[in-house]
């Protein structure tokens, strides 16, 4: 599950970029901080930083990044085409900020259905956060849709279908971030939330890669 | 040591495109080609037959003819014919030879627009035939007769065409990329052709090196000789006014007009600035979701001019086209596309003439040598 160690990390060979496979030329502040570059400056500038906080149900979450762009090529390929490479590069350049802003908070990816995961191999979110090395807990669980043929179509709309797993009261007192990738409608957010709140935990916060839940795009939807 | 990996589908050992998944290499240079394959024993309808209900040019009937007996002789075929020439006719013959035999044809280009301006021409030259169209959204069907596909989806068919028809080889993305070339290669079992208006000497050297030979046709389908473009110097803060007094100029006259620009904010920054005069008129590239209602629009007469990058610089026909070259010295302006622009000019038999203007502040290799290509080849289609 340590998609990243294999290369990359040997300091007399050529590094290449995860993303664009060019050679990667560190510049001497880049080379004193970064232990394992991934990215080629080029690459760093076509992230869209965004950096917001805003309240959803009352839960403060920092967005990182818009859905677009580089970002969201990659979240196709990673999570459409396995290329499981790419799984540090989604919040590399924002650790720093991240574990400022989170020390010694449990992450917590919010769940994939059973089917998605078994058809992809992996559990996406969780791979992201092991990737970089954040503490995390995969505690939630979401039915697959075949699960839920027994019930109305307006129950499955209310219900999603997620549920804690029997780890989860490891996160008693413990400060939880929930972790996705895009927020679209907000809506397996929510239910994660209800599921987590059941538990006492001492703080909740969210952390998304990418907002989608603004503008035009989300009125449509 | 372990063995070294090399990547089943694309051929690449490059470690910079090896990923390792639970410590299994895997390839990441080709992943997006992944997908559902053709039915490669898929046999087609017996009795297709070309039926053209018009005749090819002299020179085109005989280009033709030496197409396919080269490939009857096992051999590839590069085809350089100029613009206008009536490319796609040229292999014609060659495709309702093998389909006869019940063969698998099939038709590769580098753009999708391409491909779907494609699919009814073909369908209406072979009318028995059931001529499917693959691209990136539109990759539902992959069986069929005659198939017309992007360089993209040649993935879908591994050892499968026994003639394939690749046009605008020097175009993007194909130009270029290792991983086309290799599903290229890897889709014919048997023989095919390369069709160009531009070859490179690249292409003319690979193709001798694989068993194949190049024929030429200089001579439009009209038998005129292509416009030749003339080269109109230009200091930086004379470019709008220059492009303004043009445009003025085929408006009275009532000429449509292309405006190539060399980067698509150059082109938005000199629409607005047209758009302030001319209202009839839009900025179309690979960016804008409306260019293909754009380009129709164009083509009816409801816009009498279009300020475009290269996007435009193939595929599109349209009577009395005028074409001014924005900035013709810009380093993206290289000669083969500036020979590819100018030859959007004067295509139809009805207005076989149309300006070719080069705005540049200075006379760049490039400039020189597309102008010089183009005299060689008027000079050239007389005698071949
Ligand atoms: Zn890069
Ligand atoms: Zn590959």
């Amino acid at each position: 599950m340590e998609p990243s160690k294999k290369y990359n990390d040997t300091t007399n060979k050529e590094i290449y970029c995860k993303s664009c496979f060019e050679e990667i030329h560190l510049s001497p502040i880049r080379r004193a901080i970064e232990k394992n570059p991934l990215l080629c400056d080029k690459c760093i500038s076509k992230i869209e930083k965004k950096l917001v906080i805003r309240k959803f149900e009352g839960i403060p979450i920092l967005f990182l990044s818009n859905y677009s762009g580089i970002m969201e090529s990659w979240l196709m390929n990673f999570k459409e085409y396995k290329d499981v490479e790419l799984a540090p590069c989604f919040l590399s350049i924002f650790l720093p900020f991240i574990r400022l802003l989170f020390p010694f908070h449990t992450f917590v990816p919010l769940p994939s259905s059973k089917e998605r995961i078994e058809k992809r191999g992996f559990d996406h979110l969780s791979m992201i956060l092991q990737a970089s090395k954040l503490p995390f807990l995969s505690c939630l669980e979401k039915r697959s849709s075949g699960e839920q043929k027994n019930k109305s179509f307006i129950e499955r709309r209310k219900d999603k279908g997620i549920s804690l797993l029997p780890n989860a009261s490891q996160l008693q007192g413990k400060r939880v971030v929930l972790f996705d990738d895009v927020l679209t409608t907000g809506s397996t957010f929510l239910e994660s939330l209800k599921q987590i709140q059941k538990i006492e935990v001492k703080s909740i916060h969210g952390l998304i890669l990418m907002d989608h839940h603004e503008g035009q795009d989300f009125q449509i939807k | 040591m372990k063995e070294k990996f090399v990547c089943p589908r694309c051929g690449n050992q490059e470690e910079r495109y090896i990923g390792y998944h639970n410590g299994i290499p895997y390839c990441r240079r080709c992943l997006s080609f992944s997908g559902r394959n053709v039915d490669i024993t898929h046999s087609i309808q017996q009795g297709i037959t070309l039926q053209l209900s018009y005749p090819l040019s002299e020179k085109q009937e005989r280009v033709a003819k030496e197409t396919l007996s080269l490939l009857k002789r096992g051999k590839n075929v590069l085809i350089h014919a100029v613009t206008g020439a009536g490319k796609t006719e040229l292999v014609y013959d060659s495709m309702a030879y093998y389909l006869g035999l019940g063969l698998h044809v099939g038709f590769a280009t580098p753009r999708k627009d391409v491909v779907v301006d494609l699919k009814p021409r073909i369908e209406e030259a072979f009318p028995k035939a059931k001529v499917i169209s693959v691209f990136g959204e539109h990759s539902e069907i992959l069986q069929g007769d005659i198939i017309t596909l992007t360089t993209h989806q040649l993935y879908r068919y591994e050892n499968y065409f026994d003639l394939l028809v690749l046009d605008e080889i020097d175009a993007f993305p194909y130009k270029d990329n290792p991983v086309l070339k290799s599903f290229f290669r890897k889709s014919v079992r048997g023989n095919y052709i390369l069709l160009s208006a531009t070859p490179s000497k690249e292409d003319v050297q690979e193709i001798k090196k694989d068993n194949g030979m190049v024929l030429t046709l200089f001579e439009r389908y009209h038998k005129n000789p292509l416009p030749l473009p003339e080269y109109i110097h230009c200091y930086s803060f004379q470019y709008y006014f220059k492009v303004l007094s043009l445009l003025r100029k085929y408006e009275n006259e009532n000429k449509p007009v292309f405006i190539f620009t060399p980067t698509i904010e150059e082109g938005k920054k000199l629409f607005r600035f047209l758009s302030l005069f001319y209202s009839d008129g839009e900025f179309v590239s690979s960016q804008e979701e409306e260019r293909r209602s754009n380009i129709e629009r164009f083509k009816n007469g409801e816009l009498t001019y279009l300020v475009t990058t290269s996007i435009l610089e193939r595929g599109v026909t349209v009577k009395d086209l005028q074409v001014i070259v924005y900035k013709a010295d810009h380093i993206l302006f290289t000669q083969a596309a500036l020979v590819q622009i100018a030859g959007r000019a004067g295509r139809k038999i009805q207005a076989p003439k149309g300006d070719v203007i080069f705005l540049a502040s200075e006379r760049s290799t490039s400039i020189d040598g597309a102008i010089k290509e183009i005299q060689r080849y008027n000079k050239q289609r007389n005698l071949l």
